[in-house]
């Protein structure tokens, strides 16, 4: 059938943040979004497992369970639940590499506890030894349901092998014997010497004036010191000559495939061009790897590609679910694919096509008020808000020849870390 | 900032009560000062409406009645393969061509298999929902059902299948479903087993689309910024020729089974636990108890289960969840847990139960219960695709389309008594089943 190159157009309404920073250095965003009666903040920190020593491995992700369940200076983990509850919130945290993100959502007319009990934790938390050693096997399980996921474990064995020295190369949920064997006051000294309004974006979304909130803002958080600068521990990963094979069986019933290489800093200009080419190689049933290697080999189950952006190196991968005879075979097609991407590039048509792919679920990503503060803390934790903002304008200024350049740049069949999980 | 517009409150946009006549007066559409609407086309398709001016995007889900109830233990997928089949083929376009023009449209789609219903869902810009609809509608009337795409999708749902089989969650709960209703009905899983997708053909699907694919068993719910005559010009133009025959499933045999406790073995580090009541249907009512029972029992940190993680130590994931389906309710904890502490997990969990039947919940936590109820149900429907499957989900099992917003105004009536006679009356323990997936 004809495709007309039908050209989405730019969503024609701007939002307005009301952006500012206190003089301790805590950045503030806020945004009004009258949808629906409730608030959402997320505050990002700038710290994850690439500010990690060996001896702290996976101390910030569990720093990120103390505070959150563990309990404040003025009250216990229990209290700061039964609190929570009492007030209809909703609150969580993550960690990754590069950042660590705390968000609450509740009513609106909850704002102002939101915020004081948002401050208590950020900067009053406590966590008792006693309180700390029950958390530790929250964490174990934690690390159990990532070793038992034959996805998790292929990622995390693909990232440990690619980037060696590098940060990145960390399970950011550390092992099972740091978690158990950290001590309250290591924990709570690199807590005090990193969650500094400095080294923190907060992001509020609600149905709120930006206005008043910004002033209550900085009433609960115009205290706190400055600290220190977020250290990280970058090093370089290591040049790959070869592809490397890695094979870990477990008690499945498929392999699980992943083949992975570096990929750019967020600060490149290929960003973009990359979001493309991942979305095209294996972002949805149109894509290559999926038409040539699902459609018409039926040599798996499922497969994708994607690119993921961090501060540092992101990293590039295909994966796939399959019958684990066809790993060699299937290997093989999709450096066939990437093979004939970098020598034939993509086309006009296909990327009009990714365009209106990543703009369309950029724009649904944005209907919540909670994940936009999510995404807009954590992206201006390691590469600034604007990268979120100016994305759909960005992903639209790509021309083809940007496209098949970084294609051929970064598409690697010959150095790749390859994992399998399969069957014992 | 480039992103879709989110300021206009739909409760303003609500205010304003449209009303629309078009094809020939055929169907009409009042949308409510609430932002919602319903009529019925005169093939028996059910549209729900809901208006929002906030964003430029339209998300809607066409479902058809059954799912997994139509199935037995012969031909269990089927209804699976035959909602993916739909999108494989119709009698414009082969499946890659359709695949091809959704994605250059930007439009997001999904076909979902569950146990009342198989359904469409899609998102994309309002401006694109023409083309998209065109596309979708197209499929739901003429699908080819190409047995060479058969083939591809058994492939997809094998390693599905499979993706199941190796996550204990997801085997926890087919066995959950399979341990309380056995090997019919809701007890089916909706991908079917390796050996009986194997076993359909093309005609079989045929047939089974010809049975259940028509006017009278699909609802067609949506969310978006057209005016409401815009609207249903393009779902009468779109969806308004379907046939009319087709049919659902009535009185399904759903006796639970007599024998409790299921168990499957793995050998991995985490063992997972699914174990609660098997209720009747509940009234709109009763979902609103069950609901701040489920807030109050592990909807969230501070909650009764929360313990066995708090204080404890016997889990990273621990919850508790209500489903209701067309023919009854399930309200059970789910637990992951390290597999040598499943002993203490359902001992735990046995207490926490049996604390809930003889002592019911206080007015503390009712009280807590029922804002954290009101914040719950609107984070179910601030987007609009929760709100296009919302609705359609509803409807489909035998509530008012609107069942959020009601369950809104109902939260704050609830009395401790009725709920603690609710406990008293419906949460029994002879209606508890388990399902437990780990090591021997």
């Amino acid at each position: 059938m004809t495709c007309l190159l039908l050209i989405l157009p730019a969503l024609s309404i701007s939002a307005d943040w009301e952006i500012g920073q206190l003089d301790n250095g805590l950045k503030v965003m806020i945004l009004e979004n009258h949808q629906v009666p409730q608030v959402s903040i997320a505050t990002s920190i700038k710290v994850g497992g690439k500010n990690e020593s060996d001896y702290f491995d996976g101390a910030t992700h569990f720093l990120e369970h103390l505070i959150l369940f563990r309990g404040t200076e003025e009250m216990t983990g229990e209290q700061l639940g039964a609190e929570m509850k009492k007030h209809g919130a909703y609150f969580n945290g993550y960690t990754s590499s590069d950042w660590t993100v705390f968000e609450i959502s509740l009513p609106k007319e909850n704002l102002d506890y939101a915020l004081k009990i948002h401050a208590d934790m950020l900067f009053r938390s406590n966590f008792p030894p006693a309180e700390m050693d029950m958390e530790r096997q929250a964490v174990m399980e934690e690390i159990n349901i990532t070793e038992d996921s034959p996805f998790s474990k292929a990622y995390r064995s693909s990232l440990s092998t690619i980037f060696g020295s590098h940060p990145y190369a960390k399970n950011v949920l550390g092992t099972k014997e740091n978690i158990g064997s950290i001590p309250r006051d290591s924990v709570y000294a690199y807590y005090k010497r990193y969650y500094a309004p400095n080294n923190m974006t907060m992001v509020i979304v609600g149905d709120i004036n930006a206005g008043e909130t910004m002033g209550l803002v900085k009433e609960y958080f115009s205290d706190f010191p400055r600290g220190a600068e977020a250290q990280d521990r970058y090093s370089e990963p290591p040049v790959r000559t070869e592809v490397t094979s890695l094979e870990i069986k477990k008690d499945i019933s498929q392999a699980y495939l992943m083949m992975s290489s570096i990929g750019p800093m967020a600060d490149s200009p290929d960003q973009f061009s990359l979001d493309i080419m991942a979305t095209l190689l294996g972002g949805s049933e149109s894509s290559r790897l999926w038409k040539k290697l699902r459609d018409e080999a039926g040599l798996v189950y499922s497969i994708g590609f994607a690119f993921n952006t961090s501060k540092y190196e992101g990293l590039l991968y295909s994966y796939a679910t399959l019958d684990p005879a066809r790993i060699s075979e299937v290997e093989k097609a999709i450096d066939s694919v990437l093979d004939d991407v970098k020598k034939n590039g993509f086309t006009e048509k296909e990327l009009r096509k990714a365009k209106n792919q990543i703009k369309t679920n950029h724009y649904i990503s944005m209907e919540r008020g909670l994940n936009v503060a999510e995404r807009y803390s954590e992206y201006d934790s390691f590469i600034g808000y604007k990268f979120l903002q100016d994305y759909p304008d960005n992903i639209e200024k790509v021309t083809l020849a940007d496209l098949n350049a970084a294609a051929n740049k970064y598409l690697n069949t010959n150095s790749y870390v390859k994992t399998t999980v399969v069957p014992k | 900032m480039k992103k879709i517009k989110q300021f206009s409150p739909i409760f303003l946009i609500a205010a304003l009560i449209l009303t629309a006549g078009f094809m020939g007066g055929c169907a009409k559409l009042s949308i409510g000062p609430d932002g919602y609407g319903k009529t019925t086309l005169p093939n028996g398709i059910i549209v729900l409406v809901n208006q929002d001016e906030s964003t430029s995007l339209t998300s809607a889900r066409i479902l058809i009645g059954g799912g997994v109830l139509t199935e037995n233990s012969d031909n269990n997928g089927i209804t699976n393969l035959m909602i993916r089949m739909l999108m494989k083929g119709n009698d414009a376009m082969n499946a890659s061509e359709i695949t091809e023009q959704l994605d250059f449209l930007g439009a997001t789609i999904s076909m979902v298999c569950y146990r009342d219903y198989s359904a469409i869902s899609f998102t994309s810009l309002t401006e694109n929902f023409d083309s998209v609809m065109e596309i979708v509608s197209r499929s739901l009337m003429s699908p080819t059902l190409p047995d060479e795409e058969l083939v591809k999708v058994k492939s997809e749902v094998e390693g599905e299948i499979k993706s199941n089989l190796d996550n204990q969650g997801q085997a926890s709960n087919i066995l959950f479903w399979k341990t309380v209703y056995g090997d019919r009905g809701y007890g089916l899983p909706v991908l079917g087993s390796m050996e009986t997708i194997s076993k359909i053909t093309s005609n079989d699907m045929r047939k089974h689309y010809e049975k259940y694919v028509g006017g009278k068993n699909i609802i067609v719910s949506v969310s978006t910024d057209l005016p409401a005559e815009k609207l249903m010009a393009i779902i009468s133009s779109r969806i308004g020729g379907i046939k009319k025959e087709g049919e659902n499933v009535t009185n399904p045999v759903l006796k639970p089974e007599p024998e409790k406790n299921g168990f499957i073995s793995f050998d991995r580090n985490q063992s997972y636990v699914f174990t609660g009541f098997v209720l009747d249907h509940l009234t709109p009512t009763e979902v609103a108890y069950i609901d701040l029972l489920d807030q109050t029992m592990g909807g969230n940190v501070g909650s009764r289960l929360w313990d066995l993680r708090q204080k404890e130590k016997l889990a990273y994931e621990i919850y508790s969840q209500y489903i209701t389906n067309k023919y009854g309710a399930i309200f059970r904890a789910g637990i992951g847990t390290d597999t040598t502490k499943v002993k203490q997990a359902l001992e735990s969990l046995d207490r926490e139960w049996k604390k809930l039947m003889a002592e019911g919940i206080t007015s503390d936590e009712l009280a807590d219960a029922k804002i954290n109820m009101k914040n719950s149900l609107i984070f179910s429907i601030d987007t609009k695709g929760g709100r296009a499957n919302n609705m359609a989900f509803y409807e489909c099992v035998g509530y008012n389309y609107r069942l959020v917003p009601e369950l809104l105004a109902l939260a704050d009536k609830v009395t401790l008594d009725e709920i603690n006679n609710f406990v008293k009356v419906k949460l029994t323990e002879d209606k508890i089943y388990t399902s437990i997936v780990g090591k021997k």
